[in-house]
């Protein structure tokens, strides 16, 4: 590996440049362009963007408060959870690289941004895990390796213990 | 009429959030979801090497 200075940073979405921004897939794309500003005003979702050394938009992620409500279970184990209606967890709803940038292993460099993140938020916002929403097979793939685990009946679902996150980061 | 157009485009939307915003578990996937949560696996070494070269990277 190189020894010049990493030049990719992360920020919330701000007034980065949104509109060249292209990373392959549309529906990814069109988010980012037409939803991703108004979703960070109304705090629906939180959009995260990774800048190259140019401040150009690199790729970006997007986080917001998920709820997860079980199946009813065995006493035994019920007792050992919480009795809240749905547990709080973390969803990472979308997760892009632009073209320009593909190649480099830079959608590991955001997964990771953004699992330190909803890790280093636990200080302030309980979060069991975080759930990833695959937007097609090689994303599943992507998460898969990454060590998420996969929902049966959510084909496009994957989940990561926060428990397992701090191991990653410690 | 126009209001009720809108208010039917407004609990539409309402219920778009919600359900995006809440996920319901299966009996099978509740048994891994919790097991996940109550015994988190240990981080492998894919996830463990993307953890350090991430803080390396970024300094934290």
């Amino acid at each position: 590996m190189g020894s010049t200075a990493e030049p990719y940073s992360f920020e919330p979405l701000a007034d980065h440049d949104r509109i060249t921004f292209d990373c392959g897939l549309a529906e990814l794309n069109d988010y980012f362009h037409r939803q991703a500003g108004q979703d960070a005003k109304r705090k629906v979702a939180a959009p995260f963007v990774m800048l190259d050394s140019n401040r150009r938009v690199a790729g970006y992620y997007t986080l917001s408060a998920y709820g997860i409500r079980i199946a009813e279970l065995p006493l035994a184990v019920a007792k050992k959870l919480p009795r809240y209606p749905q547990i709080p967890a973390t969803l990472l709803g979308r997760l892009a690289v632009s073209r320009e940038h593909q190649g480099q292993k830079l959608g590991r460099l955001l997964l990771m941004d953004a699992l330190y993140r909803s890790w280093k938020n636990t200080e302030e916002v309980a979060s069991v895990g975080v759930v990833a929403e695959a937007i097609d097979e090689t994303a599943v793939q992507f998460y898969l390796h990454h060590e998420f685990i996969p929902l049966a009946e959510h084909p496009r679902k994957l989940f990561i213990a926060m428990g397992t996150i701090q191991k990653a980061f410690t | 009429m126009t209001d009720f157009v809108l208010h039917s485009a407004e609990t539409a939307a309402q219920r778009t959030i919600e359900e995006r915003a809440m996920l319901m578990l299966s009996v099978r996937e509740t048994e891994a979801f919790v097991d996940a949560i109550l015994y988190p696996a240990e981080a492998g070494p894919v996830l463990r090497k993307a953890g350090s070269h991430y803080k390396s990277t970024t300094g934290r």
